[in-house]
């Protein structure tokens, strides 16, 4: 055999092999904070990744990933949230470098469509498979409320047809929200419009249904609020005879309609188009761009006339406008372009962007303060003299390094740092101020702490065991001293406050405060009350995660609160396996417990030694006028551990709170793990 | 820690004791053949089945292991998996039962969990395009599944197996002569599983790991029967067979885990016949086969949410037909062939379908020494989509008895499912305007068989051109469309070598540059998602007897580079590398034990996204033979 052969075999399979033997790299780009400073953010669908358009004029193309099939993004003053529909979950980045915060399930199964900003850190997501609104708390990283919109009333075709109703645009103004409704039916074969689609309207504080608003148009997709207006986007126009749509190949026949925030009336004005708008934008000079999900022209609707043109682009499937300064760019879904059109309808420019661009946000007005925020938290905010205060400033956001963290606790004493403590030797109030600097600048915070003779809020933690859970690992919500000092409460009962507090994760996860003084039983009256961050569902259902109660004199023997469950004990967590406590015979079917009742936030004017400790009923349903909520108990319901009779406490320095339930994965609705705002003596009013 | 040093000790056993006499070796190791018979110049592997008897395996455990394959399950033992190889689809690789079609005229690849191990002879995997010899579908490659044929003795055995998750099997076969002429196998198998294994749960939130948490795989068991008769007769130089093979399965289906389907089942039902006779005509070899082969999936989902499927029931009908004559003198051979197919298909969304194919074929070969000459020529007329003509070519030169340089080059097709054509529900709109999709291919590489090893390893190149994709049409609608175009190269190395009786290594790897070649933005060569650009297999086998006990052993590797999820490259699963290990023992000539761990290192693993695979996984088998 012939030898060259044999070798040329070896050095054909040996340079098969060189050749091979190289991976596949996934293709991204970084980005720096400097380029997506006032740049414009866009979200790839298919390449489940953000580009960012810098404000020179450079694209930065698959810079960040995102969830599966991102769908929409929104921002408030300091964030981005995406919406990935796919993975049913909230992405948040932060608006000044798109580094990533946190990522949010709302749910599986779910199939998040497009948010809209409640108030900063609470938004509105529009569920399209479940057929829900679920309202998200950022903070908190979960979902607090979720409202079944199954049942909305639809109107049905003209063969008696009824759809089936499919949240997905929305937009908050004037304290209502705004989802639309498309009205589907499978019955002709693919998914077709029943009918015209609706606008439910809810309360942006109670999530009630205030009105259902029909529409002419088919298939609403997307909202846009314009002063007392909400623009919806109808993508199909229905006109009962969805087989020959399907043979035409949906040639593209949407309408633009208007409601009235105020009367919630659909307004006369509907705009048709021969086009399919499945997002909105408006001009400084009052011109309303739409997408068109059929071709390449853009609808342009001049409000002030009505008059209706096409703006041609050339381009295939325009999936998303947005009116930035003079221009109106646009995203070109089956070309993977960013067209920029200048005033006169001409593109200017077009740029290559991520696989399959769907929607974008431009951050000339967020984060415009130079992406630095200073956040104080103090712990706790009313104390006694000497009481050792911590002062935390790591909640802040900068989009680079901070050079400095400068504190002024009032008293004339200063101190640098992150996280710092203070003791204050005087009684009064004293404005604390907080300063860090970047290179993008200086961004300040003020609070004020109270000094008191003696405080009737815990003032120091003891001991902190967190169980697993899934907030545990979040610094946010293991953090002990946010149980210290007065509770910072809800705007109302559906709407709690997770901002301030600790969470102390599954079964058997602990926390033991104590406070300055012994807490004295009053024989006539509750004695102290424990601030979670419970909430009403529909009043008097409450979400709870409740917590057993322990009290001591020296830390060191115990008395349990049995609560409404006499037979609970510390290895006893036969609760009622559901979050949602429900009313029974005129009472709570339970109390006794910690994370009940829904907390109120400090009314202004109001002095929060005061409210924060007068005592709610535990028993009944609703929070008594002048308190604040929370759940109230008497010392006099201690146990011995001994006997199991009542212990007869004369009062207790020490408390301890462990989640009672063993929920680590409570479904759509989270685990349970009890959480603690604060605790109160309700007997002080006098002292201070 | 403790397993894997028992198991490693387990292992290390048979070389202290690989001195002395072999007695009885169980498992029996034989080579995969680089070669199939039917095609002496493709780059093929034929797996003999025996060598996994002992063992617990499964079909797409069984192919993941071929070098060329791509394997991609969605979960435990009977979950959805498909085999794709060459940068082709699923769909796009052609699976047969003893040459009966089970590429559904619906559409989608062939589910190669469905088909038991049990009563299987070889598994002959043949790489690139070859519409030529076996027709529509077979681009990528083609997976031929040949059962056992009745033996001269009278053989029985039963086999049972215990695993994780519930896993059970029990399987039983028997072969017998009937007479001199005749014989008659049966085989009967039954698996069931929970599959109900932990999983890691990013809750969604693939980007924030703070909110993972363990979860455990719900409502995905499996309850499975099969059965295969076979009858042969061979009355004088003929040879005649019917067989009849089918399944039954219900599946519970999970779903992804960002949207489960806790209460989703599906009941599956395949029957295959094939009657086939092979014999002299005036000189000539005639082979006729005719076979039908049936299947029924119906697919329950009472609390699916309003715009998907809550129900669905697809039931399709292949019918085939063959006649060939073989002509051969001296070096030469001629085999004009002729076969007919329809296929059929019932489905609520779809209506009643038909479509019939007549092909007519010549495959015509010359053997002038050293050198192997293969053409084959076909004309398919198909009953929607026209006549289309395509070819194979190969060639082979052998330098040394052992020594063969191989070259072939090919064109394939496959037309447009009923689904693609004619579907319409939920999100998706069909399209009528559809063509067929089509490939080349060609590879060339050396084959090298010894005693003691052997290697196969070629380049190949493939062209996918006129593929079906879904566009998005509004907001709401999918349509198919033939827009997309691919390449992929690569290659594919197998080699073995058995310095001593008692020891075996064996591996491949393959190199799969599947790129995209759409010309499209953020696409145009990228690497094809669900495509592993490098796969690997590695395998020891040690065997060796002690005290009249048959011992064996044996640990494989398994590596698979992570999958792109998006087209853009933007996004990728994580690599994969799994360990499986096991022993055999056989204390008499009659039973044969096995135990094995497979994932090893408990690696969390997923072939597709929102599909975890099980961690470590223990099974033990019984094996008994009469």
């Amino acid at each position: 055999m012939n030898k060259r052969i044999i070798n040329a075999l070896c050095a054909f399979v040996l340079l098969s092999l060189l050749c091979a033997c190289s991976k596949a790299e996934e293709r991204r780009q970084s980005v720096t904070a400097e380029d997506v400073s006032r740049g414009l953010v866009i979200v790839n669908s298919l390449a489940e990744t953000l580009s960012v358009l810098d404000g020179r004029g450079r694209i930065h193309t698959d810079v960040q990933v995102t969830g599966a099939s991102p769908n929409a993004v929104i921002s408030d003053e300091s964030y981005l949230y995406v919406v990935n529909s796919l993975s049913n979950s909230i992405e948040v980045l932060k608006a000044g470098n798109l580094e990533m915060v946190s990522e949010i399930s709302v749910g599986a199964g779910k199939n998040p469509m497009a948010a809209a900003v409640i108030r900063p850190g609470l938004i509105a997501v529009t569920a399209f498979l479940s057929q829900s609104l679920e309202i998200v708390d950022i903070k908190a990283k979960k979902v607090v409320r979720s409202i079944d919109l199954k049942d909305i009333d639809l109107p049905r075709d003209s063969a008696g047809v009824g759809g089936r109703s499919y949240p997905y645009g929305v937009a908050v103004a004037g304290g209502r929200i705004f989802v639309t409704l498309a009205n589907l039916t499978d019955a002709y074969g693919g998914l077709t419009a029943a009918g015209a689609g609706v606008v439910v309207v809810l309360d942006a504080e109670s999530y009630e249904v205030l009105s259902n608003v029909e529409l002419s148009g088919a298939d609403p997709v997307a909202a846009l609020v314009y002063g007392d207006l909400v623009y919806i986007a109808c993508a199909g126009h229905y006109d009962g005879d969805i087989t020959k749509r399907k043979a035409q190949g949906f040639q593209g026949d949407g309408t633009i309609e208007c409601i009235d925030v105020q009367s919630l009336g659909h307004t006369a004005t509907t705009y048709y188009l021969t086009a399919a708008p499945f997002a909105l934008s408006l001009s400084e000079e009052g011109i309303l761009y739409t997408s068109n999900a059929m071709a390449g022209d853009i609808p342009r609707i001049d409000l002030a006339t009505g008059k209706i043109s096409y703006i041609a682009t050339g381009g295939a499937f325009i999936s998303s406008v947005l009116c930035v300064g003079e221009d109106l760019h646009a995203l070109d879904f089956a070309e993977d372009k960013l067209l920029i059109i200048g005033v006169s309808g001409t593109v200017k420019s077009r740029y290559s962007v991520g696989d399959g661009p769907i929607a974008m946000l431009s951050l000339a007005d967020v984060a415009a303060e130079g992406f630095i925020t200073a956040v104080m938290t103090v712990y706790p905010a009313i104390a006694s003299q000497g009481t050792t205060i911590t002062f935390d400033a790591s909640e802040s956001l900068a989009s680079d390094s901070v050079s400095g963290c400068a504190w002024d606790f009032g008293d004339g004493e200063t101190a640098a740092g992150w996280t710092v403590t203070h003791a204050y030797q005087t009684l009064g109030e004293y404005p604390v101020t907080l300063t860090i600097n970047s290179a993008h600048g200086e961004a300040s915070a003020a609070s004020t702490v109270r000094i008191v003779p003696v405080s009737p809020f815990a003032v120091r933690v003891i001991d902190y065991i967190p169980a697993a859970g899934q907030f545990t690992d979040n610094p946010r919500y293991a953090n002990p001293l946010k149980a210290l000092g007065p509770p910072a409460g809800g705007t109302s009962p559906y709407q709690p406050d997770t901002s301030s507090v600790v969470s102390l994760g599954g079964f058997g996860g602990s926390i033991t405060l104590a406070f300055d003084h012994e807490v004295k039983d009053n024989p006539d009256a509750l004695d102290f009350i424990v601030f979670g961050n419970a909430q009403y569902d529909q009043a008097p259902l409450r979400f709870i995660e409740p917590g057993l109660v322990e009290i001591s004199p020296d830390g060191v023997t115990w008395y349990l609160i049995p609560g409404s469950d006499s037979g609970v004990n510390t290895t006893n967590h036969e609760l009622p396996a559901d979050l949602v406590d429900a009313l029974a015979d005129g009472v709570y079917a339970l109390w006794g417990y910690a994370d009940l009742s829904p907390v109120l936030a400090l009314p202004e004017g109001a002095d929060p030694l005061v409210y924060f400790t007068a005592p709610d009923d535990p028993f009944t349903p609703g929070i008594d006028a002048g308190t604040p909520g929370g759940d109230a108990f008497d010392i006099a319901w201690a146990l011995d551990p001994l006997t199991g009779e009542p212990a007869g406490l004369s009062g207790f320095s020490y408390i301890r709170i462990t989640t009672a339930m063993d929920a680590v994965h409570g479904g759509a609705l989270g685990e349970i793990s009890t959480e603690i705002d604060a605790v109160a003596d309700v007997g002080l009013e006098e002292v201070n | 820690m403790r397993v894997v040093v028992t198991c490693v000790l387990i292992m290390l056993l048979p070389l202290k004791l690989a001195a002395q006499t072999i007695y009885v070796i169980a498992p029996p190791i034989h080579d995969d053949s680089p070669e199939v018979t039917s095609e002496p110049t493709a780059f093929a592997q034929s797996i003999d089945m025996d060598r996994y008897a002992p063992r617990f395996a499964t079909t797409e455990q069984v192919l993941a292991q071929a070098a060329g394959a791509n394997v991609r399950s969605m979960g435990g033992l009977g979950s959805y998996a498909s085999i794709s190889m060459r940068g082709a689809s699923a769909q796009q690789c052609l699976v047969l039962i003893d040459g009966q079609r089970l590429n559904s005229p619906a559409g989608g690849g062939v589910d190669i969990s469905k088909i038991p191990v049990s009563g299987v002879e070889r598994i002959d995997i043949i790489r690139g395009s070859d519409a030529a010899l076996f027709g529509e579908a077979a681009m990528g490659g083609i997976v031929n599944i040949i059962t056992k044929d009745p033996g001269r003795t009278v053989k029985a055995d039963l086999s049972a197996t215990a695993g994780s998750y519930g896993v059970a099997e029990a399987s039983g076969f028997l072969s017998a002569p009937l007479g001199k002429r005749a014989g008659l196998a049966l085989m009967l198998s039954d698996r069931r599983a929970r599959n109900n294994y932990e999983f890691e749960n990013n809750n969604g939130t693939e980007n924030d790991t703070s909110d993972d948490f363990q979860d455990r795989r719900t409502n995905n068991a499996l309850k499975d029967s099969s059965y295969l008769a076979k009858l042969t007769f061979h009355p004088g130089l003929w040879d005649l067979r019917f067989s009849a093979n089918g399944t039954t399965a219900r599946k519970e289906m999970p779903g992804i885990i960002t949207f489960p389907t806790p209460q989703a089942y599906q009941d599956f039902s395949l029957r295959g016949y094939t009657l086939s006779a092979q014999g002299p005509v005036a000189g000539l070899d005639l082979t006729i086969d005719i076979g039908r082969t049936d299947q029924e999936d119906i697919y329950h989902d009472p609390q699916a949410a309003s715009v998907l499927s809550r129900y669905s029931a697809t039931a399709t009908a292949t019918h085939q037909a063959q006649l060939s004559l073989a002509y051969r003198h001296g070096i030469f051979s001629m085999e004009p062939r002729f076969s007919y197919l329809r296929e059929a298909l019932s489905d609520e969304y779809l209506g009643s379908r038909t479509r019939a194919t007549r092909s007519a074929g010549l495959t015509l070969g010359c053997l002038p020494d050293p050198f192997e000459f293969q053409f084959v020529l076909r004309l398919d007329d198909n009953s929607e989509f026209g006549s289309r003509r395509t070819y194979r070519t190969g060639a082979a030169y052998s330098l040394t008895e052992w020594l063969k340089i191989k070259t072939n080059a090919g064109t394939g097709y496959r037309v447009p499912s009923f689904n693609e054509l004619y579907y319409n529900h939920g999100f998706i709109v069909g399209n009528q305007g559809l063509d067929p999709e089509k490939s080349f291919s060609w590879d060339i590489g050396p084959v090298i068989e010894r005693a003691w090893g052997g290697l196969s390893c070629n380049y190949f190149a493939q062209r996918y051109t006129d593929l079906i994709v879904y566009v998005l049409q509004s907001g709401l609608y999918y349509k198919p469309y033939n827009l997309s175009r691919s390449t992929a190269e690569g290659v594919e190395l197998y080699a073995w070598v058995e310095p001593w009786e008692w020891l075996k290594l064996s591996g491949n790897y393959t190199f799969n540059r599947a790129l995209d070649a759409t010309g499209e933005p953020n696409q145009d060569g990228c690497q094809i998602p669900g495509q592993p650009r490098n796969l690997a297999n590695l395998q020891v086998d040690l065997k060796t007897s002690l005290r009249q006990i048959g011992l064996g052993a044996y640990a494989a590797y398994n590596y698979i580079e992570g999958n792109f999820i998006t087209r853009a490259n933007t996004k990728k699963l994580s690599d994969r590398r799994i360990v499986n290990i096991g022993i055999t023992m056989a204390p008499s000539r009659r039973l044969c034990l096995s135990a094995e761990v497979k994932n090893l290192m408990d690696k969390q693993v997923v072939d597709l996204r929102g599909f975890p695979l099980e961690g470590r996984t223990y099974y033990g088998t019984a094996r008994v033979e009469f």
